[in-house]
């Protein structure tokens, strides 16, 4: 394997265009550790992390903030522009370890790959060349599906999308913004193209008062993924929710938004969302798939979801009523 | 732009190197291959073990998961430059102190996150030693011990200061 160290963003797009197998690594703390394992191989890696377009945090005269790609975990927490992306910081200050979260990024965190037992935890006499990780034809989780359903496991995207942000892209062709939930495709797949590189994360101003909260449920506090995550976010405005996001994070393949808790909520006031949540706590498990896991089953991971369901929203409430 | 070989330039305990290394060469590899410093231990390998933590730029990371050129320009400390010769830092005599130490494997990475937490913490309490510490395993002490060498350690240095 060899590492390609491209001076500038230039030279890293025209190292992507030349050859589709170069894989790219940033923080390198999702694809090093397969590396090391023998889990995956690659002839050439792309390292990606030193672009000065890539490596800031800046407040924009619209009052969006642009968080460069290369920021790492650890940074988010610590900056006092992103504190008011409350979400986005609980979430940060939750993945895995502080060793980790000095290595890893904001977009690598997002473009992690999904995770699974059959594939991560596997045994060198496992038949696991038979997985779609493999580019096999089988998902060990459930034998008829036609795709992979390994996990997604990124704490940060529940918490961005709740936050409605955008990703900048670039190519050789040009730039593209594209909404973060967009990017994520059934099978753990990512829309983004092979020659592409994400620049950064882009998140819009908040308005009225607008309180956000991230939780997540692992079975330990640190040094895990989560086994169900929930970020909401929600606007208030003359006492009434006027803007509601609530996305369940490892819910299944891809972020899950609770859009039925969504429509329920938006027109209401903050004491009325604890009673409201109980009629719509039974379509949380629609969206919860059966993944089988080491872990835990599929009943236990529903009912945790309204655990976290509930977590969360005990803290966005309060943290409406510290404003009073 | 590079081929399969890297010049690297660090900084590491003080003192500047500059080696032509394979370009995939892992840190933690360079740090024990090229420079023997081999008080940085290799254990898991995939960035779970928090033996082979080292601290760059003042900043805790695993050097099992972080290729060398990633520390390009970087400065580096490890295990080796705590010591002023035979006189121990506060940090690793209070690991000895609290009898925080067994088969000692584990043992430098936990005193490179420990030194990562106490030079950039104001407010050392238990919790916050624990969240510090999460990404290092002991399997011997049951860590109670480890907890209390930081607590002595963050006294010491304190009154050193």
């Amino acid at each position: 394997m060899k590492v390609m160290v491209p001076k500038n963003l230039e030279e890293a797009l025209d190292i992507l265009v030349a050859d589709p197998n170069v894989k790219i690594v940033a923080g390198g703390t999702d694809i090093l550790p397969r590396i090391n394992q023998g889990f995956e191989s690659y002839q050439t890696l792309c390292y990606t992390n030193d672009f000065p377009e890539m490596n800031s945090i800046t407040t924009m005269s619209d009052e969006r903030v642009f968080v460069g790609a290369s920021i790492k975990l650890a940074t988010i927490t610590n900056k006092s522009c992103l504190a008011s992306y409350e979400a986005l910081v609980d979430a940060s200050a939750k993945v895995a370890t502080p060793q980790i979260r000095n290595q890893g990024t904001i977009v690598g965190n997002l473009l992690q790959e999904n995770r699974c037992k059959f594939f991560n935890n596997q045994v060198p006499w496992s038949d696991i060349n038979r997985c779609f990780k493999w580019g096999g034809d089988r998902c060990f989780q459930y034998l008829k599906s036609k795709e992979c359903v390994a996990l997604f496991q990124s704490d940060l995207a529940p918490a961005l999308i709740a936050h409605n942000a955008m990703l900048i892209i670039c190519s050789k062709r040009g730039k593209r913004t594209v909404p973060l939930q967009n990017i994520y495709l059934r099978g753990g797949k990512k829309a983004i193209q092979h020659d592409e590189i994400v620049l950064g994360v882009l998140l819009p101003p908040l308005k009225g008062i607008e309180r956000s909260t991230y939780v997540r449920i692992t079975e330990r506090p640190s040094f895990d993924f989560p086994l169900i995550s929930c970020a909401i976010r929600m606007r208030q405005i003359e006492d009434k929710i006027t803007d509601c996001s609530i996305v369940f994070g490892s819910a299944g393949s891809m972020p899950a938004i609770f859009v039925d808790a969504q429509d329920t909520f938006i027109g209401r006031r903050i004491h009325e969302l604890q009673e409201l949540s109980e009629i719509v706590k039974p379509k949380i498990s629609r969206l919860i798939a059966p993944f089988k896991d080491t872990r835990n089953n599929a009943s236990t991971r529903r009912n945790m979801a309204n655990l976290a369901f509930d977590d969360a929203l005990e803290k966005i409430v309060n943290r409406f009523l510290e404003n009073r | 732009m590079s081929s399969h070989m890297f010049e690297l330039s660090v900084t590491i305990n003080g003192k500047d190197y500059c080696d032509m290394i394979p370009s995939d060469l892992m840190l933690v590899d360079y740090l024990r291959s090229y420079k023997y410093l081999t008080g940085t231990k290799k254990a898991c390998n995939s960035g779970e073990c928090g033996a082979c933590t080292v601290i760059i730029n003042g900043r805790a990371v695993y050097s099992c998961i972080m290729l060398a050129v990633q520390a390009h320009g970087c400065r580096i400390e490890t295990i080796e430059g705590l010591s002023d010769g035979e006189e121990l830092h506060p940090i690793q005599q209070a690991y000895i102190s609290a009898g925080a130490i067994q088969c000692g494997y584990c043992t430098p990475g936990f005193i490179m996150s420990t030194k990562a937490f106490l030079d950039n913490e104001r407010e050392i309490d238990e919790a916050s030693i624990k969240e510090a510490l999460s990404g290092n395993i002991c399997r011997c002490t049951g860590y109670q011990q480890i907890i209390d060498a930081v607590v002595l350690a963050s006294e010491n240095m304190e009154e050193e200061k």
